[in-house]
């Protein structure tokens, strides 16, 4: 537990509240990362030769972007930058990530935020279902295979 | 313009969140997980604030009949529990456990590419692990996308 930082967290957790309100307050939007980032990619929204209120994502992106990199250039980073972590695992939880998120349609930001805030059924399942999961992968990575840093 | 310059300052602070937090390190994200280690619950009081703001805060939006700059709001309209959501949100777990990345950290990694230029070396390592997660993560939603516009035809 002495790496716990309670301050900082709850400061952080605060902002990306203040964040997702704002966001369906101004333009009606829900703050889900993964829906955000595959909406802006969806060949979907291309409709008669234009695209389909798809702008403000790309704006989302590049505001997620400059935040957290303003916020790396004015503070040092306090942590250590993993390393060398192989990157065929890195690939693999990345496709398990995109499939995942796309057939249960939401991520941390989107069910765990905002689903959790709207108090919809759909979404507080799928955290408890996706902290269990990754629990048990975390636990299996680590403890079985020895991937612990 | 009003639309876009709402979303950037909303991705704005929710960057700014997700760096203060320090959620922007997977292997803060994995001491979360990691309940049989050496626990940290960091990540539960980052979603513990920000549900606490929003929970709050989508009440009195909600109580509008539309937001500021918008006509209408976009919710979600399903209500119902069924196998695509529990199997996706299990497939994801299993892949954010791995790495201890969800879609929202190998973009502002991608950060740290703007801060390169700092003339610290020891800074500047180690920024390429995010590298395959976020590209591998759009080509799994494109896969998925692809079967479900076959699945659709």
């Amino acid at each position: 537990m002495e790496n716990f930082t309670p301050v900082t967290a709850i400061l952080g957790g605060l902002l990306i509240g203040c964040s997702a309100v704002l966001l369906l307050g101004l333009i009606g939007r829900i703050a889900g990362i993964s829906g955000i980032l595959f909406g802006a990619f969806d060949y979907d929204q291309f409709r008669d030769g234009t695209w389909r209120d798809n702008t403000w994502r790309w704006w989302f992106l590049f505001g997620l972007l400059s935040g957290a990199g303003g916020y790396i250039w004015l503070v040092p980073l306090s942590f250590e930058v993993r390393n060398g972590f192989p990157v065929p695992l890195l690939v693999m939880a990345g496709i398990l990530v995109g499939i995942g998120t796309r057939m249960g349609s939401g991520c941390t930001s989107g069910h765990g935020v905002c689903g959790i805030a709207r108090l919809s059924r759909r979404s507080i399942l799928a955290v408890m279902v996706f902290i269990f999961t990754a629990m048990l992968s975390t636990y299996i990575m680590r403890h079985w295979l020895g991937m612990n840093q | 313009m009003k639309t876009n310059i709402s979303a950037m300052f909303s991705g704005l602070l929710f960057g700014l969140g997700l760096a203060i937090s320090q959620m922007i390190n997977p292997e803060k994200v994995l001491a979360f997980l990691d309940i049989t280690g050496n626990w940290d619950p960091s990540l539960m009081l980052v979603l513990a604030g920000a549900v606490g703001v929003s929970l709050g805060g989508y009440h009195l939006v909600l109580q509008q009949p539309h937001p500021l700059f918008k006509g209408k709001f976009y919710l979600p309209t399903r209500h119902d529990i069924d196998l695509p959501l529990l199997l996706g949100a299990g497939i994801f777990g299993v892949g954010w456990g791995i790495a201890g990345y969800c879609p929202g950290k190998p973009c502002c990694r991608r950060a740290r590419w703007v801060s390169r230029w700092r003339p610290d070396r020891s800074r500047r390592r180690g920024s390429r692990p995010s590298r395959s997660t976020a590209p591998s993560s759009v080509s799994g939603w494109a896969f998925t996308g692809s079967r479900e516009l076959k699945r659709s035809r």
